[in-house]
């Protein structure tokens, strides 16, 4: 089903609703927040300004190959650095953004009503060079001249320096009705008709849905997609990602049946996740990586996504069971020819690489990297190598697969070398500035398959005694299963890795009084449990490699991850105190603080912090994230 | 024309025995409720000396004066004792009107009809419930509208809250500060439905289910941070069990269902009040206990005319008292000459901030007016006055709220937590922001309202 197809529907159940229109009042209110974050874990490793490897000096490989040309024996494995031309930065404030929001309210008739949100969100960088980059417009790194961005050539006998990179997904927006700058954006993520005539309900227009009850675990909660632009995944846990869903034309409704079960559909226009701008400081791409989206973008913009559930309850048991056929928001990522068109000057349209002055610039950073990214970066060499479309291309530039290499030479000596090894050597042969490119910039493309999730959830509530433990404790359990689920291979190939997943939270969760002089408190405990991925949908074959050097991962048979969260409010709710831990099982945590004050109903304060820690091994989900450490405000003013 | 043939203290009496026998029997100088079911108004039941201010304070204080500082103390045994202090410290006033005869201003006239076909059908079941003769769900009405026992003037205020099948109240709230200025300000309304007890054509059970008892939903439309917060209350028959509470909350988007035993909690920065607190009678009434009566006879309180105000912007309420003379709403009391003081205890919750509770029930009507709490060393918490009463202004004007006749309906609720100083005022208006007006018996808001998908659609 097309978009025009979604249109025309939505058009037939406004004018079927909204025949009635009579006396229509309006209500309007806002808010004007100023959000601010400081960084007390130092730079974002994600990119060239906070790379762990600037001025570091690295190993030089190349004499690895003299198994395959014993020419290459002679060359030393000095040290050398590669990348102290960099001016390495670590910000203190990573945002420093004002936001304004209007809700328009409109009620037409006593069965028909709109409404309207407009949100407008700027960011004050306060350190200059965060200022050259574009944070939400559509520019790319267009910015000759001040963008630090990268820039393919570094002039010499390649040329000019030349900037050449595919603007941001769909001009820079990240939901349908946007409107952005470089370093602002406005949206509507509401602005809808509400219909409702008896037991049926309709919702025509662009709108956020939201299902599923989990706190950071999104399990039911699978129909729309992240914007992460603003504040990354670090922002109140407790508010559970309702700033970041992105809202989507859609038609969605129900109709609740005399048993009092009821039937919710939906049907909406895909919209991809937005990760943070690259090079910004909640980068989660590296930014020696370019991410051809458009093209994918371009051929699933027009998708339908699909969803139904059906929710009542048999005896104490609230239960639900879900469809979802979606296009996949989060996307897969695989190789990509570089397509420059720069054969000419020896950048060879069918590498997945091109030089870049602020690319990867050994083969200890790409170790590294790849395994901090979870990708395995002996077998990323080898498919951007031999996979078909960068084959012809690599074969002319003289790549060749590490793995089939080692195979062959160890085939006639065996153990004379390893897939690692010869990794190691060819990629400092490449990065070398005088034998090979220098360093290089990565191609990858993002690509949105489709995929029908199946869903049940279950909440029951346990009617103990007053003061006990199980006195109105809920268990809750999420469970999803999607069959041939595609993720991104960690060796980046063109086949994805496609199984089935299943995917479980099971939740306690509780009020409970300890005091009679405060409010009661709210306590939550969630297991998460997952087949394939880990909770950023990361393939965990990738898991597993040495924290320092990196390497082939081992891979991890499944993601546990454990959710705690307590929020004690004080007499009269004017102060609360909130805690959340979010626990990976394989030694990664986050520990999010805050205290809430609203003195007033025009004015709130909220401070928290994000203590994030990993023990290593890059087999936890906090790894990549490690140095995000924060506190960060956020002071809100309401009309 | 009130009877004076019986001396000042005949009342007393009358109350006291009552009172020291344990069995009431409502009515001084005839039954109350055999008045009422045939039709008659109230002059001939109750003797002067409890039928106006002039009877009660001995001509001090008149029908139509105003209660203030400086006459209060005529009236200390016969008001609530946060009123009375409201009025003697902290310059409270409040307007005064003649004693109610008429039961139609008491009641929505569906209700008392209810009440008078259905009279002597309601009795307990095995667990404490109330149910029908025939073990049904009740009907409709009072189940006890000639109330013998504490329980049985208890059942009466819980059984049905607004008195009709349908209620949806518009509300405008201020909370203040204990200098008396505004902390917070909120719009939400306060749906109810009767699942059971049905007064209406439809008969007397929503979808001819027996076992639950109500729905209620809350939702705020101001300000803006918490515009679409909707709690969903799904009140099971059986008054032993919690309501099922599903709530919609902006920062979540999306229903969750909450545990809903914490009743003794503010759901928002700002109101002195607690679900607990609504109506006298928040809870199923079978989590409390002891119940007990404490005190019988003629109290002061709001009823009948005199608090609707339709001439001010939205039916606002004018204010009076507390340090920048806007802390109360400006009311009017009657003398009341029948009050049940019933004293219970919250059993059901073990870390209840609350030890006690007194409830005044208007024996006319069984409807309370005023409650008070006391902390757990037994110190005055707070009041819960709500202001019940028909929709005629003080100048007498009627404003034809209701099938064409004045309306019956609570009118305002004045909180004060003595302890605090905080003070939340919710008072019923027109309309509110959203749109949303203040309407009754409109079978269609449990569909707007009262469900999951309901609150969920509110919930912007």
């Amino acid at each position: 089903m097309k978009k025009s197809t979604l249109t025309f529907a939505a058009l037939g159940v406004v004018l079927s609703g909204g025949a009635a229109i009579a006396e229509t009042s309006l209500s309007v209110t806002g808010m004007f927040r100023q959000e601010m974050a400081f960084n007390t874990g130092g730079a974002n490793q994600h990119t060239h300004w906070g790379s762990p490897f600037n001025g570091r000096e690295t190993t030089n490989h190349i004499n690895n190959l003299s198994v395959v040309d014993p020419s290459f024996g002679a060359i030393s494995n000095d040290s050398y650095t590669s990348r102290d031309y960099i001016q390495e930065r670590e910000p203190d404030w990573t945002q420093f953004a004002s936001r304004i929001e209007f809700d328009v309210q409109a009620k037409f008739t006593s069965n028909l009503s709109g409404y309207m949100k407009l949100r407008g969100y700027k960011e004050f960088s306060q350190h200059d060079f965060f200022k050259a980059y574009d944070h939400f417009g559509d520019k790319g790194t267009e910015k000759l001249g001040v963008n630090p961005e990268p820039t393919i050539f570094a002039g010499g006998l390649l040329g000019p320096t030349k900037t050449i990179r595919n603007g941001a997904l769909d001009d820079g927006r990240g939901s349908a009705i946007e409107y952005v700058g470089e370093d602002y954006m406005v949206d509507l993520p509401a602005l809808y008709l509400d219909y409702n005539n008896g037991p049926l309900w309709l919702r025509v227009g662009n709108q956020q849905i939201a299902w599923g009850e989990a706190l950071f675990f999104r399990v039911a909660d699978g129909v729309q997609g992240l914007d992460l632009r603003r504040h990354s995944v670090l922002g109140v846990a407790a508010e559970e990602y309702s700033d970041s869903r992105i809202p989507s034309l859609a038609i969605r409704g129900s109709y609740r049946f005399d048993n009092d079960w009821e039937l919710e559909a939906y049907a909406q226009q895909f919209r991809p996740s937005i990760l943070p701008r690259n090079g910004g400081p909640y980068s989660l791409v590296a930014e020696a990586f370019t991410v051809y989206e458009e093209p994918g973008f371009d051929q699933d913009k027009n998708d339908i996504d699909f969803g139904a559930r059906y929710s009542g309850q048999i005896g104490d048991f609230d239960i639900s069971f879900s469809a979802i056929a979606r296009t996949a928001p989060d996307g897969t990522y695989r190789w990509a020819r570089n397509d420059l068109g720069e054969d000419a000057k020896g950048i060879l349209s069918g590498l997945a690489f091109a030089p870049d002055p602020l690319g990867t610039a050994s083969a200890d950073e790409w170790f590294w990297g790849a395994s901090w990214l979870r990708f395995n970066p002996v077998t990323t060499l080898d498919t951007s190598i031999t996979d078909a479309p960068f084959a012809a291309d690599a074969a002319t530039a003289g790549a060749f697969s590490p793995t089939a290499v080692a195979g062959v030479v160890n085939g006639a000596a065996p153990g004379t070398t390893t897939p690692t090894l010869l990794a190691k050597g060819e990629l400092d042969l490449f990065f070398n500035p005088s034998l090979g490119f220098g360093p290089l910039r990565g191609y990858l493309h993002r690509d949105y398959d489709e995929e029908v999730i199946y869903g049940a959830n279950m909440k029951y509530v346990f009617m103990g005694a007053p003061d006990s433990f199980t006195d109105q404790l809920i268990f809750g359990v999420e469970a999803t299963y999607t069959p041939d689920r595609n993720f991104t291979n960690p060796s980046l190939s063109q086949q994805k890795i496609v199984e089935d997943e299943f995917t479980s939270v099971v939740s306690l969760e509780k009020y409970h009084k300890f005091s009679s002089k405060f409010p009661a408190t709210y306590i939550v405990a969630q297991w998460m449990h997952k087949t394939e991925s880990d909770m950023f949908g990361r393939h965990l074959s990738g898991n597993g490699s040495d924290e320092q050097t990196g390497g082939v991962p081992t891979g991890d048979s499944e993601f546990n991850a454990v959710a705690f969260a307590v929020q004690q409010p004080f007499p009269n709710l004017i102060w609360r105190a909130d805690l959340s831990v979010l626990y990976d099982l394989e030694g990664g945590v986050l520990v999010q603080p805050g205290v809430k004050w609203r003195p007033r109903d025009d004015f709130q304060f909220d401070l928290y912090a994000n203590i994030l820690d990993s023990d290593g091994g890059n087999d936890d989900i906090m790894g990549t994230l490690e140095t995000q450490d924060e506190i960060f405000a956020r002071i809100s003013y309401y009309f | 024309m009130h009877i004076k043939k019986f001396d000042s203290n005949y009342s007393r009496r009358f109350f006291m025995k009552q009172v020291a026998s344990g069995a009431l029997a409502t009515g001084v100088l005839a039954p109350l409720w055999p008045t009422i079911a045939m039709g008659r108004t109230l002059e001939n039941v109750y003797p002067d000396e409890i039928s106006s201010f002039e009877g009660l304070t001995k001509g001090k204080i008149n029908n139509g004066d105003v209660i203030d500082a400086n006459n209060v103390d005529h009236l200390k045994d016969y008001m609530d004792e946060v009123a009375f202090m409201q009025v003697k410290e902290m310059s409270r006033e409040i307007d005064t009107h003649a004693t109610t005869t008429d039961p139609g201003y008491l009641s929505p006239p569906d209700y008392l009809s209810a009440s008078v076909k259905n009279t002597g059908r309601g009795t307990f079941n095995a667990e404490g419930n109330v149910v029908t003769d025939d073990g049904s769900a009740w009907l409709g009405g009072n189940p006890f509208p000639d109330a013998k026992t504490g329980r049985e003037a208890f059942a009466n205020i819980t059984m049905s809250w607004g008195r009709y099948d349908n209620t949806f109240y518009a509300i405008q709230e201020d909370d203040l500060n204990p200098d008396g200025t505004t902390a917070y300000s909120y719009d939400f309304a306060w749906i109810e439905m009767q699942a059971t007890g049905r007064t209406g054509d439809g008969g007397p059970y929503f979808k001819d289910k027996q076992d639950m008892i109500r729905y209620q939903t809350v939702f705020f439309s101001s300000p803006q941070d918490v515009k679409g917060t909707a709690f969903l209350s799904s009140w099971p028959y059986d008054q032993r069990k919690f309501p099922e509470l599903q709530g919609y909350l902006p920062a979540f988007k999306r229903v969750r269902r909450f545990p809903t035993n914490q009743r003794f909690e503010p759901l928002l920065p700002g109101p002195t009040w607690y679900l607990s607190d609504a109506w006298g009678a928040g809870d199923p009434w079978l989590t409390w206990g002891n119940f007990k009566i404490v005190h019988r006879g003629p109290m002061v309180g709001p009823a009948g005319a005199g608090n609707f105000n339709s001439k001010g912007d939205n039916w606002k309420r004018e204010r009076t008292g507390g340090p920048l003379g806007t802390s109360f709403f400006r009311s009017s009391y009657e003398v009341i000459p029948d009050v049940i003081v019933i004293e219970c205890e919250p059993v059901g919750y073990p870390r209840a901030p609350i030890s006690k509770r007194r409830v005044y029930i208007d024996a006319r009507t069984m409807v309370t007016y005023t409650s008070v709490n006391y902390d757990r060393q037994g110190k005055v918490f707070k009041n819960f006055e709500h202001g019940n009463g028909v929709s005629i202004d003080k100048d007498g004007k009627l404003t034809k709220a209701y099938k064409g006749g004045p309306l019956w309906s609570w009118n305002f609720v004045i909180v004060h937590d003595v302890q605090t100083g905080r003070i939340s005022l919710p008072q019923l208006v027109e309309s509110m922001s959203g749109g949303y007006k203040t309407h009754y018996d409109d079978a269609a808001d449990y569909d707007r309202y009262l469900t999951k998908s309901a609150i969920r659609r509110l919930g912007a």
